[in-house]
């Protein structure tokens, strides 16, 4: 969809203090329409107080015919490590699921420097209204996800964590502490909750209350022993 | 941003609303005419802060069931401050329109988020004001008439493919409208025979405001309308949404300014200007 935003100043000054001012732990997930763009967000943000940067190569990179950056082994190695030199907090790379081998550049990401990686993002998708046989988006297509694209973005997490040492932060399609425990399993180390906020805003709180009793039907005393965990080991997947 | 005959622009912007989620109970939920359904909520919160041409979204998941995933935007039809309800009228249509149906009155309350969108700029002063609406568009431009302070006059039309199919005559009348009801039944919904009809009504003492939603042949009259009457037009824009909130983008408009910088239906609109119309002189005639 190509999400346009404020622009770094702007976010600084106006939206920033309002999410810092909730007490939890903020991570801002940057962009850029080219790879310098990417650098100038992160020198935007280099002394703003933040828990962690996530740096999203799914943006299309203008500079190599629109193709997403995150595509190119060699592109997210020159992002990420042009981002690592330039930030003071931990760099999280989110990656696109839109390409033929996830561990060849989630190897890049983290020979770059990255210190965990989100996988995945929303997967390309359009839809077509039969009568005008229009796009129902907008803009032609846009980022498909929710609990549609889960069992692929499983697949994913247990190729990327079974490729890299750094944390794989899992998400796509999550919806109840089940779906958690699943990716948990799979081997991510933590959980991103996008699409379920929108059918139930209260979704993640209601997350975060169901879990304690799962883990307890799962014979586990905490979320961290499940990370990784799949019987058979790596290779069951 | 540009369709074949029209061009809109962002209105300035203004305090983004107060969004509120709540469970909302069905207090009402009856068929209206042939085609809709109107389905009244007890959404306190909401009906408070409501703007005309604002909107919500339900989700229509029940609890415990994981599809229709997305919630659906639906314009708020009625507001009752008073008794802290709003309405929605729909068309069932697709799948979130067929599981919304099946909700009964006082039943299990749906997840209800809202007031979202940037509504028209109604007049704080009596003034002027034509809606014209086509089929279930005329639910954005209901509150409109509703919320008017009063002496304000407005001229309602509210066009469909046929009698049945007719949207709010009822909130109309009660809110002291002028009602004009075509249809492609009784063939006055065409654009030349309702444009012949409103320079009648309207040419002498014509409209400062015109408010749009439904059709974009209807909306390029109001465009041609404001021009020859020196009248604001505002459209509504209707658009598939999974979040409302601004957080999908999924509803940016067609014809992007630049790269990544459309202008979003839930969050820039739904509201929108109607740019006036491009100027007919031919190139030659521009002075060099």
């Amino acid at each position: 969809v190509g999400i346009p935003s404020l622009g770094v100043e702007r976010f600084r000054a106006e939206l920033l203090p309002r999410y810092q001012a909730l007490g939890a732990p903020v991570i801002v997930s940057i962009g850029g329409l080219g790879i310098d763009e990417f650098f100038a967000v992160a020198d935007g943000l280099r002394d703003a107080d933040l828990a962690a940067l996530e740096v999203n190569v799914s943006c299309p990179n203008l500079e190599a015919g629109g193709l997403a950056v995150g595509t190119s082994p060699d592109a997210v190695a020159k992002v990420v490590s042009g981002v690592r030199q330039r930030s003071r907090v931990p760099v999280i790379v989110k990656l696109t699921p839109a390409v033929s081998s996830i561990a060849e550049v989630a190897i890049a990401a983290e020979d770059a420097g990255a210190d965990a990686l989100t996988v995945a993002n929303s997967f390309p998708g359009a839809a077509i209204d039969l009568v005008t046989r229009r796009p129902l988006l907008g803009r032609g297509g846009g980022g498909y996800s929710g609990p549609g694209i889960k069992p692929i973005a499983i697949k994913l997490v247990a190729d990327t964590a079974a490729a890299v040492a750094i944390p794989v932060i899992g998400c796509g399609g999550i919806t109840t502490a089940e779906d958690v425990a699943e990716f948990l399993i799979a081997g991510a180390s933590a959980v991103q909750v996008g699409t379920a906020t929108f059918t139930r805003p209260t979704a993640m709180t209601e997350i975060l209350a169901d879990l304690p009793d799962l883990l307890v039907r799962l014979g586990v005393r905490g979320a961290a022993e499940l990370v990784g965990s799949t019987a058979g080991g790596e290779a069951a997947l | 941003v540009s369709t074949t005959e029209l061009s809109y622009s962002a209105l300035h912007p203004v305090d983004r609303p107060r969004i509120h989620h709540l469970r909302a109970a069905v207090t009402r939920h009856v068929p209206v005419g042939t085609d809709h359904a109107h389905l009244e909520l007890s959404a306190p919160a909401i009906a408070a802060e409501a703007r005309p041409g604002q909107f919500v979204m339900i989700t229509v998941a029940r609890d415990g069931q994981d599809t229709p995933v997305l919630p659906r935007p639906m314009a708020i039809y009625s507001i009752d401050r008073a008794a802290g309800v709003i309405g929605i009228v729909y068309t069932v249509r697709g799948r979130g329109t067929k599981a919304l149906r099946g909700f009964a009155p006082g039943e299990a309350a749906l997840h209800v988020v809202g007031p979202l969108g940037r509504g028209f700029d109604v007049p704080e002063i009596p003034s002027r004001v034509l809606l014209v609406g086509r089929g279930i568009g005329v639910c954005s431009l209901t509150t409109v008439a509703q919320c008017a302070v009063p002496g304000t006059e407005v001229l309602a039309l509210t066009s469909a493919r046929h009698t049945g199919a007719l949207v709010g005559a009822e909130i109309y009348r009660s809110s002291g409208a002028t009602l004009l009801e075509v249809t492609d039944e009784a063939g006055d919904s065409a654009p030349e025979r309702v444009e012949r009809e409103l320079l009648n009504r309207l040419d002498a003492r014509p409209p400062e405001l015109i408010f749009t939603c439904g059709s974009n042949r209807l909306a390029t009259l109001c465009q041609r309308l404001a021009a020859r009457w020196g009248a604001r037009a505002q459209v509504s824009l209707e658009a598939h949404m999974a979040c409302g909130l601004g957080y999908c983008h999924g509803c940016a408009t067609a014809g992007a300014v630049a790269a990544g910088e459309s202008p979003l239906v839930c969050q820039d609109g739904p509201v929108f200007v109607i740019d006036p119309p491009a100027p007919t002189v031919s190139r030659s005639s521009i002075p060099r």
